[in-house]
């Protein structure tokens, strides 16, 4: 699964990241001002999503386990792989002030209960993976969750990333005294932790 | 597999057909052609459109159509089939099952085309006014012979 | 996500498809296109035919009024002014006003389906030239006797131009014959549309306004037949032809199918 690009959507519906992180052509390039509309209609078509909940639901809500299995090591690179320069840059990899090689180590429960968790074209696959605080975490992938066993298990991993990408932000924004809430994050290291825990995914 | 409700919108924006079950196992229960100007039949379109547009912003033109398939909600899932026509078949459904694209496209080529596009008794676009071509129709497929195609498509499919 | 191989399509991920595959695809779908076009064809001669006599009424009117009644290509919903999606709807609503023309006015609900009765009969005439020598290059009717020609219509004709063959033919040796179609082809999807009516009717009520609303469409049926047996040498005066509906019986009903069948009621009166 290779991502193409993240967004951070806040409690209003304002973006306050983006990043590419293919080199596609200028053709197929957003420009600023489209993502911020795309980020507004998630933000919309997710408040709606719970009232579109069909009457046989909400007659009778059937009980749907929201927990989240752990799939290890995602987004981080694996130190139990017999890559030998893995070795090397894992136990120099310092995650913020995690402590162990990867930040969690069990199934977790989705606090994303009504809204929307995946949308599947033909083309692409969007995951939205909303924290307890309101913040929703968009990651594009560029491949097709083939509708099949593989959706759930893609939903899963992304889940996965994404969360690790809310400790991040948690790590670097959340503890910078400088940065005001709800507006664009400008961080250097957040921006660089992001794009190696993209490129570990890979 | 539980379906929850079937919907069939057309290209001037309104809902043409929609059957709910609102008793999961229970093939009589639910409603059918009930939406007119509802809130739900708009919503539902209104959500789904919003995502359309999205995804053809975001979509590489040189790689052809790119339309919504399925989006999965917090308790449901919903699976949507576009036809060349403009039309959208929308399925409400729980997450047992994962893909409906098959019983949709049956639905389009062997419900649809027959007992509405060859039917000369029924009209193919549904929308006779200039206001109804602008989203306030109301006229929804009623004939019988499609009804009753419908049902048992997706009777075996309700539990 | 490895791709089933399928043959003729490319492997390499853009699923461009060979040729040959195309060649064969549209070998196999052509017939069925074919088919489909063909009876949409058929199917639009009653709208066609009612067309024709609004036409008619409208040059010879002086007044310059399009509408009369229910004489209209118009569909009688208010506040229509889209011409080019009226015109399309015109086709479906003609059907219908077309039924409403049958209680106002019969001459010009006769004249109609004597017009889609011509079409059928400058078919038909036409027909037994081109079947004749189609299967069997030395068929010969023999003295012209009646039963083989109404055994050739049943068999060659009806195959050629509906895909089936007639399922019962009755005769009395005298002159009269009863052909049954129990599941004649063009109409077998109709059914009516309730939300386009004005009135709400029940469930029979609407049964039998749907046989009302197809009797125009067996007209053509009729032409064939008849146009047949004319170019055999019965001509159209001696002949007599009515289409009227069957029970179908409960083993032979396709289930699904058009709820009654055809029964052609053909009477040849000799010199």
């Amino acid at each position: 699964m290779s991502i193409e690009a993240i967004l951070i959507v806040n409690k209003s519906g304002g973006l306050i990241y983006h990043r590419d992180f293919n080199n596609k052509t200028s053709a197929t390039h957003l420009n600023g001002n489209d993502y911020l509309i795309l980020a507004s209609t998630v933000h919309s078509v997710f408040a709606i999503a719970s009232q579109v909940t069909p009457k046989a639901l909400k007659l009778s809500p059937p009980k749907i386990d929201f927990t989240i299995p752990y799939h290890p090591y995602v987004g981080v690179p694996n130190p139990n792989s017999s890559n030998t320069s893995n070795r090397r840059t894992v136990s120099s990899q310092k995650l913020g002030s995690f402590k162990g090689p990867d930040f969690f180590n069990g199934p977790f429960t989705s606090w994303n209960k009504s809204g929307i968790r995946q949308l599947i074209t033909d083309h692409f696959t969007m995951y939205i993976y909303q924290s307890l605080t309101g913040l929703k975490f968009v990651a594009l992938g560029s491949s097709v969750a083939v509708l099949g066993k593989n959706a759930a298990v893609s939903n899963e991993v992304a889940d996965n990333f994404l969360r690790k990408v809310y400790c991040v932000y948690s790590e670097y924004v959340m503890k910078d005294p400088f940065y005001s809430l709800e507006m664009p994050i400008k961080s250097k290291t957040f921006d660089q932790s992001v794009k190696s825990l993209v490129d570990n995914l890979l | 597999m539980t379906v929850y409700s079937f919907w069939i919108f057309d290209r001037h924006c309104n809902c043409v057909f929609d059957r709910e079950w609102t008793i999961p196992s229970e093939a009589r229960s639910g409603t059918l052609n009930s939406r007119q100007n509802d809130d739900t039949a708009k919503l539902l379109y209104g959500m789904l459109f919003s995502l359309q547009s999205i995804t053809n912003k975001i979509a590489d033109p040189a790689m052809g159509a790119n339309n919504v398939q399925c989006i999965t909600m917090g308790n449901f899932r919903v699976h949507a089939f576009k036809t060349a026509s403009g039309l959208w078949f929308l399925l409400l459904t729980d997450f047992k099952q994962q893909n409906y694209s098959q019983v949709l496209q049956h639905l389009y080529s062997e419900v649809y085309v027959k007992y509405v596009v060859h039917n000369w008794l029924s009209p193919v676009d549904f929308a006779f006014t200039s206001d109804e071509t602008q989203g306030q129709g109301f006229r929804k497929i009623h004939n019988r012979r499609f009804v009753a195609a419908v049902e048992s498509v997706l009777q075996p499919m309700l539990v | 996500m490895s791709q089933a191989s399928v043959p003729g399509v490319a492997n390499d991920g853009t699923g461009a498809v060979s040729q040959q595959r195309q060649y064969e695809l549209e070998q196999e779908a052509m017939p069925k296109l074919n088919r489909t076009v063909f009876q949409m064809v058929l199917n639009e001669i009653i709208p066609m035919a009612y067309a024709v006599e609004v036409s008619k009424t409208v040059q010879k009117d002086e007044t310059g009024e399009v509408a009369m009644g229910s004489l209209s290509l118009e569909s009688t919903v208010p506040g229509d002014d889209n011409t080019a999606a009226r015109r399309m709807r015109s086709s479906v609503m003609a059907v219908y006003n077309l039924a409403k023309l049958a209680e106002e006015d019969e001459d010009k609900y006769n004249s109609v389906l004597k017009r889609i009765e011509s079409l059928g009969t400058s078919i038909g005439s036409k027909i037994s030239d081109m079947l004749i020598f189609a299967k069997n290059p030395s068929i010969s009717f023999k003295n012209m006797d009646l039963l083989s020609v109404m055994k050739f219509i049943c068999r060659d004709v009806w195959k050629h131009v509906f895909g089936k063959q007639i399922d019962n033919l009755k005769t009395n040796h005298r002159g009269t014959f009863y052909l049954i179609d129990l599941d004649y082809a063009p109409i077998q999807d109709f059914t009516v549309e309730p939300s386009v009516l004005e009135e709400q009717l029940s469930e029979e009520d609407l049964q039998i306004y749907e046989l009302k609303l197809v009797e125009p469409f067996l007209q053509f049926p009729v032409g064939i037949i008849k146009g047949v047996l004319h170019s055999l040498g019965h001509p159209l005066d001696k002949v007599v032809c009515l289409a009227t509906y069957a029970d179908k019986p409960k083993e032979k009903s396709k289930v699904g199918g058009f709820p009654k069948g055809i029964n052609f009621h053909v009477q040849i009166t000799n010199n």
